[in-house]
């Protein structure tokens, strides 16, 4: 199947991106700065996180281009732990949102802290195309 | 005649349930085995008009009897000696399931081997060639898709043919090698002089003793055979100086390279397809990621409680105060009124608060569960604790330590080795239960707003940290020798369902809330009075209501002890609320609560606290109240199941000890620290 490969690639890239942001999250909070907009505030333990996930989707990368079930199954795991994150993010805005209505306060969304995962998450989805074709896979 | 019983038996997870409902349908008797909590089902069908009864043993790896598990279904099948003993095995699974049936046909039962799972076997590209593997194991093989429906009448059939039949004992047999397979049969000649050893096959009890199977020695001895041990041992010590190995490892060797052959020899792998579950593992067991994963899994449920539980707090809350004001306006009386409003409402209001995190924190560990991929954790987990020396198969006590001690304490029964037993039982105390959960969320959320998940994350790191440490050392000091090996089963992932999650969360939630209305009520009525009251001899009875809370009996009791933890830099009222803590955990909080609710104030707890702690004597606080003492319950329950004293009172000792330690280096550290950047 050659329809596969772009979408191996485009993962490869969004693993790159969950690298990328989870680093930057580290350095805000090592440096306490705030440069750039719609950027996550410094949590470490939350970039940490996002750095996993963008590990996990490299690890393999090479072998999932190569359509390899060992490439797939990294492509797997880390669609479900991205998945696992995203949802939790969501959870999180919309309890915000109720919070905000229980104090009677403004709900102030706040971009920086939710939004990255949860769109790395939706943008990591047309890997499951892979996955649902893992029969095309071999060794 | 009698009516012929079988027995069905297998490793955990085989279908073994299902085969049972399918040969039974509801005719079947849910007891326990004598003595033991194992759950013992019974049935009976009937088949070309015999009746058969049919016992489901429990789910077992090895008949080697270190569990309980074990020794039932190995005493069963070698002195009750079923008609036949269907071994049921999942055919996608060959290597690990055939070495229970290899232990079977040693003890010479009569083995009807249910070859499970085909469907799942021919899903992997999997080919088994039954027939040969009925040849070499010189026993029926009945292939089936027991969830299908598939093979069960066959294998009532071959059920009835060996019920039956008059070809009782052929009997196959591992080759031990030439050296070994000579003292077997010396040994066996010894052991056909002694009568009263009739009833055992011979062959059977020749490789129990070499391989110096305790129970097997015990056996022996109880028939008076003492000649037979005598030798054996002799035997067992030479053969292990030649082999140069432990005899019950050459053995175990032999039996997996039986095993390898034989499955060469009838199983052919197709093109290799991985199943979804395939794939997960493969990540979630990986050397490199398969810890950060478990890590991040974690994190994500810590997460997720915090930041939904909030909203519900904040209406728990509301609801409180509201109560508390009324309480206070309708009630003329202010003892009664002071009782209630500042005593009961606050006291378990500021515990109840965190009702939602316990709900939340229940349903998310429920997902885990639900889904399999605890057991892949605890795979991970024991595997890399072995290694450092621990007990492995203590990962799921401890994570279960999380929810509560006793429930934990008590699931460490599956542990077969004695020390690696006493060891889980002793370090999971340090695991945090949900009872310390208030504990931090009030002092995270006072002193570290922003950061509350990473400092509540930081007391169950620490939590485990220490219990990794205090279990070397009980292993170098107290219980010495090496962590018994593990075998682990992993079921399959499963998508968890909504309802079976609420429901545990219920069900743990409400343990929560009914102890609320009970100890917490009990313990805050206390304090309350010991708050609200003092001496005078002018007095009717010698109290009366102080007015101050600063003269009151719980100011002097706590001014008392309070010298002990100067250098923590905490006050009275912090040293009462751990003196209260040793009923049970959850009463730290409410003790804050009904403290500064008879001081009045009413800025809330968190407002007040600030007013006596700094944000390193709060940590060094919440490290303390994570270490100090195991709860009444827990200590109940360590006595109970370590049938003594000496343990929970060690316990109790170390915890003290390792708890002031803690925060002293905290309080030390962290004060220098704030003086060199503060
Ligand atoms: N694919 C497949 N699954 C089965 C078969 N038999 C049982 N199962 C499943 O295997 C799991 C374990 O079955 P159970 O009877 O509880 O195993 P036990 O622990 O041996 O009693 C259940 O989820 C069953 O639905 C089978 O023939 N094929
Ligand atoms: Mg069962």
């Amino acid at each position: 199947m050659k329809g596969l490969k772009p979408i191996a690639l485009w993962t490869g890239l969004i693993g790159a991106l969950y690298l990328l942001y989870g680093s930057i999250e580290i350095l805000m909070w090592v440096t306490g700065e705030f440069p750039f907009p719609l950027m996550p505030p410094g949590d470490a333990l939350a970039g940490a996180m996002l750095i996993i996930i963008g590990s996990i989707l490299l690890y393999r990368i090479r072998e999932l281009i190569a359509m390899k079930y060992e490439g797939l199954s990294f492509l797997a795991g880390g669609l479900v732990l991205s998945g696992i994150i995203g949802i939790m993010y969501i959870l999180i805005a919309g309890a915000d949102m109720l919070n905000s209505v229980v104090v009677g306060e403004l709900w102030a969304f706040d971009p920086g802290y939710n939004m990255p995962a949860i769109v790395l998450a939706i943008l990591l989805l047309p890997g499951w195309m892979c996955v649902r074709k893992g029969a095309d896979f071999c060794e | 005649m009698e009516m012929p019983k079988i027995a069905l038996i297998g490793n955990p997870n085989v279908g073994k349930t299902v085969v049972f409902n399918a040969l039974t349908g509801a005719k079947q008797h849910v007891g326990n085995w004598p003595g033991v909590t194992v759950e013992r089902r019974e049935g009976r069908f009937r088949h070309r008009g015999l009746d058969i009864s049919v016992v489901d043993l429990p789910g077992i790896y090895t008949l080697s009897p270190f569990s309980i598990d074990e020794k039932i279904s190995r005493d069963y099948i070698v002195d009750k000696r079923p008609d036949a003993v269907v071994d049921i095995v999942d055919a996608s699974n060959l290597e690990r399931n055939l070495y229970l049936t290899l232990q079977l046909l040693e003890t010479g039962a009569n083995v009807v081997v249910g070859l499970n799972m085909m469907d799942e076997a021919e899903k992997k590209g999997m080919k088994i060639d039954v027939e040969r593997l009925s040849e070499i194991l010189k026993a029926p093989v009945v292939p089936m898709s027991a969830i299908k429906g598939e093979g069960i009448d066959a294998l009532k059939d071959a059920i009835y043919e060996e019920i039956t039949g008059h070809e009782h004992h052929r009997h196959m047999a591992v080759g031990y090698g030439e050296e070994v397979e000579r003292y077997i049969v010396e040994l066996e000649e010894e052991i056909s002089k002694c009568k009263s050893l009739r009833d055992y096959r011979s062959r059977w009890l020749a490789v129990g003793l070499l391989e110096g199977d305790g129970d097997i020695i015990c056996k022996v001895r109880k028939a008076g055979c003492e000649g037979v041990i005598e030798r054996s041992e002799s035997m067992r010590d030479e053969l292990s100086k030649k082999i140069g190995e432990m005899m019950d490892i050459y053995f175990a060797d032999r039996r997996y390279e039986f095993i390898e052959e034989m499955v060469r020899m009838v199983m052919v792998r197709g093109k290799e397809k991985w199943t979804f579950s395939d794939m997960l593992d493969n990540v979630f067991t990986n050397p490199v990621f398969g810890i950060p994963s478990f890590f991040l899994l974690m994190w994500a449920a810590f997460q997720f409680t915090f930041a939904v539980a909030e909203p519900f707090m904040n209406m728990i809350d509301i609801g409180f105060t509201w109560l508390a004001d009324v309480t206070r306006a309708s009630i003329s009386n202010p003892a009664l009124a002071s009782l209630l409003a500042d005593g009961i409402i606050s006291g378990v209001g500021s515990v109840l608060i965190f009702l939602p995190n316990i709900f939340l924190l229940f349903f998310a560990l429920s997902l885990l569960e639900d889904s399999g991929y605890l057991s892949r954790a605890a795979f991970v987990m024991d595997k890399s604790m072995y290694k450092i020396g621990l007990p492995g198969k203590s990962f799921v006590p401890m994570l279960l330590g999380f929810g509560c001690n006793v429930p934990a304490i008590m699931s460490t029964r599956t542990i077969e080795d004695r020390n690696d037993r006493l060891i889980t039982i002793l370090i999971n105390p340090l695991m945090s239960c949900s009872a310390r959960l208030p504990v931090y969320l009030l002092f995270a959320g006072a002193f570290f707003a922003g950061n509350e998940g990473a400092v509540v994350f930081s007391m169950y790191l620490m939590g485990i940290l220490l219990a990794v440490i205090m279990a070397l050392l009980l292993r170098k000091f107290l219980v010495k020798g090496r962590p018994a090996p593990l075998i682990m089963e992993m079921p399959p992932y499963r998508m968890p369902t909504l309802k079976n999650s609420l429901m545990k969360m219920w069900e743990n939630g409400y343990l929560f809330i009914k102890k609320a209305g009970t100890v917490i009520v009990f313990g805050v009525t206390i304090v309350w009075f010991l708050s609200t009251y003092t001496y005078s001899p002018d007095a009717a009875y010698g109290i009366v209501m102080s007015g101050d809370i600063e003269n009151s009996f719980a100011a002097y009791l706590g001014q008392w002890l309070q010298p002990i933890f100067a250098p923590m830099g905490w006050d009275w009222k912090a040293v009462m609320a751990l003196l209260f803590g040793f009923i049970a955990k959850e009463i730290v909080v409410g003790t804050f609560g009904t403290l500064y609710g008879v001081e009045g104030g009413g800025e809330g707890l968190q407002n007040a606290l600030m007013g006596s702690f700094t944000p390193v004597s709060a940590y060094a606080y919440m490290a303390f109240v994570l270490i100090y003492v195991p709860c009444l319950a827990t200590i109940a329950t360590i006595k109970a199941e370590t049938g003594s004293w000496k343990w929970p009172l060690l316990a109790i000792a170390y915890m003290m000890g390792l708890a002031y330690l803690v925060a002293l280096i905290i309080s030390l550290v962290g004060n220098a620290l704030m003086g060199v950047f503060g």
